[in-house]
């Protein structure tokens, strides 16, 4: 890894970014603080190139998911540390599956940030031995438990999801039919189909599977 | 003045099992024996014996053949009644499906075991003790319909005259059986006859009996029990004849007993039917309101989620913000410190707020009748009346809004009119905000937990209450005699708003105390009922201007329970 000349802060919490932007200018860093009002404004506020180390925040409020930034900004040639208050670790796996060069908790002391971005900035890897491996197992791990378990979910066609869901809602074939305006043989051939598809014998078994799977319908 | 709920009556579609009758464990225990007896001594001896048994006359074997079917239809409608009492836990199914399988069973063995016993055919001989067992299962059922209450008075003679004739000829039966055991008696057609007869009696008083119960419950299933079983009479009386003069008529009656097995297993097949039907409409009811709940539960911990990252983010900002005063302070300009001072005790006091939650947030004085005039009109297709007199009252008037237009909406569909009216008058402790409608409480009950398509928009009762709670209020249901419903929203007054006392007294006697409230569930900052507060609930009557009187609970008076 190229070492970074410069150091971005990506994070909504106002008192956060600033204290932190401040830790490190006083270590000698050259620090800019992202512009969250969106996505566009943010990129053109960091100028993101290979010289860029961003800390950027997994829950950017109004933004959301800051994870979804992470290939844009490694398409740009940014590096990124996350900096995070979320202990899910499949999330973090999956930021650092994208790109991050690591992470590090907000809950760790301060010391333990400042430490960690000028390993970064140096160049240096912000990983234990094997931790980085250790993440993206576990991620793999969770991927194939949740395609085993959803499985069956996603032969469903659009239209039989709906039906789930409103099954899963407590509707009735017949109240189905009426508020789709359709008729209770079409909507029956589209329960007959999520039986099929899901193995079971009675819409109250699928409406059980969803539930058990935590299956929800996208969108 | 408190009131207590009790549980909503369950939304319920289908077969009513709310009151259904439970059985003691020891007699489904017997109950399941039999069962599992019976299928063993069919599958086992019946079905062996059938295929092996012995070439007889054609006639004979039509009969046996006509006999083993109406064996099978009892003995499968037997079993169908079996499982429609082992899902629903009803008594009755249990009895029908005991006494249908018993009948099964006697055919089936009367049919298999006697070309086994007497190679040359059927022996008559074995018929009396058979037809015996048959008429003490009778007896039986007999017993057990004398037993129930409700028996009309003009019907009761003929009753007690049925159960004596079955009782005699069940005595004789016995008697001519025990008698047979020792020495063979040829019986002759009047003996034949007379059996006969006895049974045909013995069902026509149950069917009878079934036949009134399915008219006055209104139930087919009993209906079509009673016409099976008149039917079974006319078959004894036409065997009964058949005996005496006319041969022909025994084949006919065994083709009768066939369409009477036909009935009872179509019966049994419609009542499992129903059962399973309404089984699946109500448990697909209560998956819907567990998906709901779960919906709920799954906002709250995604809402809890953020706040604790909140938090976590805010301490570390903390921590961060004080590490840099305190290591940097020499390098830091004078008004960047002080931003970053104001900047963190800014975030301490943000940081009290999400742990103390809005409940230490201070309340505000507004007017009622300016939040209230926002749902006036038309809510939801539900037209709101009433005029509303300018008062100031205190709370959350962003939180008062939705459990407003919840309230009118609730009332609303379950008015006739799709009218609901508004008006306020002063109390004691403040305001009440009444929302008036004529649909009856229960209804209104029923939205304790409210489910529709959209529970963002539309609060249940519950949650409808807690808020109003919240900021100092209360929510009480009041069940009127005429059989309308009011929701009271109870809001305190604002500073200096003193109450009218004429007025306070007014609304406190035209008040109908016997009036439920929304469930018992009280907010962590309410005082809790001991024991002894308890002692100083008093029931008591109000007799009100329109000369009603109504029924009454005062609590005098009671002290917070220490945590």
């Amino acid at each position: 890894m190229t070492s970074a000349t410069r150091v971005a802060i990506v994070e909504d919490h106002r008192l956060l970014a600033e204290s932190v932007s401040l830790a490190l200018r006083a270590e000698g860093l050259d620090v800019v603080l992202g512009d969250l009002t969106d996505e566009a404004s943010l990129l053109q506020s960091l100028c993101p190139d290979d010289s860029l180390l961003v800390l950027l925040d997994l829950d950017l409020g109004q933004m959301r998911d800051g994870a979804r930034l992470i290939p844009v900004l490694r398409a740009a040639g940014a590096h990124v540390l996350v900096v995070t208050g979320t202990r899910d670790t499949i999330r973090i796996a999956a930021a650092v599956e994208a790109g991050a060069i690591g992470y590090v908790g907000k809950d760790q002391p301060i010391d333990v940030l400042l430490g960690t971005v000028q390993r970064a900035v140096a160049g240096q890897s912000v990983f234990r031995a094997g931790e980085r491996h250790e993440l993206l197992a576990q991620l793999r791990r969770h991927r194939a438990e949740e395609g085993r378990r959803l499985g069956p979910f996603q032969a469903l066609t659009p239209k039989e999801r709906q039906v789930l869901d409103a099954l899963r809602a407590g509707r009735s074939v017949d109240r189905i039919a009426t508020d789709w305006v359709v008729s209770e043989a079409t909507v029956r051939t589209q329960v007959r189909g999520v039986l099929t598809k899901l193995d079971v014998r009675s819409q109250l078994a699928a409406v059980a599977k969803a539930h058990a799977a935590g299956w929800r319908r996208a969108g | 003045v408190q009131g207590d709920i009790a549980d909503p009556p369950a939304s319920y579609r289908g077969v009513d099992r709310r009151q259904r009758q439970g059985m003691p464990r020891r007699t489904i225990r017997l109950v399941e024996l039999i069962a599992v007896v019976t299928g063993l001594l069919v599958i086992g001896v019946g079905v062996p014996v059938s295929l092996l048994h012995v070439p007889r006359s054609s006639a004979l074997d039509a009969q046996a053949a006509l006999r083993d079917l109406w064996a099978i239809l009892f003995f499968s409608a037997g079993v169908l009644h079996l499982v429609r009492w082992r899902m629903t836990g009803d008594a009755h199914a249990a009895l029908r499906g005991c006494g249908t399988l018993c009948f099964g069973l006697l055919t089936a063995l009367t049919a298999a075991l006697a070309p086994l016993l007497h190679r040359s055919g059927v022996d008559e001989s074995l018929m009396p003790i058979t037809r015996t067992v048959a008429v003490v299962a009778c007896l039986a059922l007999l017993a057990r319909v004398g037993r129930t209450p409700a028996v009309d008075t003009r019907v009761r003679p003929l009753r007690l005259l049925g159960i004596t004739v079955a009782g005699a000829w069940a005595f004789l039966a016995l008697a001519v059986a025990a008698a047979q055991s020792h020495r063979p008696v040829e019986l002759g057609p009047t003996v034949w006859f007379a059996i006969e007869c006895g049974l045909a009696l013995g069902w026509i008083s149950c069917g009878i009996r079934a036949t009134r119960r399915g008219v006055t419950d209104r139930s087919a299933s009993f209906t079509w029990m009673g016409v099976a079983l008149l039917l079974m009479s006319a078959v004894e009386v036409m065997r009964a004849l058949a005996f005496m003069s006319h041969p022909e008529l025994l084949f006919l009656g065994t083709g009768v007993q066939l369409v009477v097995g036909a009935v009872v297993l179509i019966n049994a097949a419609t009542d499992l039917a129903g059962v399973l039907a309404a089984d699946g409409n109500h448990l697909l009811h209560m998956s819907g309101t567990l998906h709901e709940t779960v919906h709920h539960l799954s906002t709250d911990e995604q809402t809890e989620a953020a706040r604790r990252h909140d938090t976590r983010s805010a301490l570390a900002s903390l921590k961060a913000a004080s590490l840099v005063l305190d290591r940097y302070d020499a390098t830091l300009d004078p008004q960047t410190k002080v931003q970053l001072r104001s900047s963190f005790a800014q975030e301490l006091s943000r940081l009290e707020t999400m742990i103390e939650g809005r409940s230490r947030e201070p309340l505000e004085d507004y007017r009622l009748d300016a939040v209230v005039s926002a749902c006036r009109g038309n809510v939801d297709g539900v037209t709101v009346t009433g005029d509303l007199a300018p008062v100031r009252v205190s709370g959350r008037p962003e939180e008062l809004l939705p459990v407003v237009r919840s309230i009118l909406a609730i009332l609303g569909r379950r008015s006739p009119e799709r009218t609901v009216g508004v008006r306020m008058v002063g109390a004691a402790s403040g305001v009440r905000l009444i929302c008036e409608t004529r649909a009856s409480a229960d209804t209104v009950r029923d939205h304790l937990s409210d489910r529709n398509e959209e529970p963002v928009r539309r609060l249940g009762l519950l949650v409808a209450r807690r808020r109003m709670r919240e900021q100092g209020g209360d929510l009480v249901v009041h069940d009127r005699a005429d059989g309308s419903t009011a929701v009271e929203l109870w809001l305190r007054a604002a500073a200096g708003e003193a109450p009218d006392q004429e007025i306070v007294e007014a609304v406190e006697a035209r008040l109908d105390r016997a009036d439920l409230t929304t469930p018992a569930e009280h907010p962590p900052t309410a005082p809790r009922l001991t024991r002894q507060h308890h002692d100083e609930v008093r029931p008591r009557q109000l007799v009100m201007a329109d000369g009603h009187v109504r029924r009454a609970v005062v609590i005098r008076s009671y002290d917070a329970e220490p945590a």
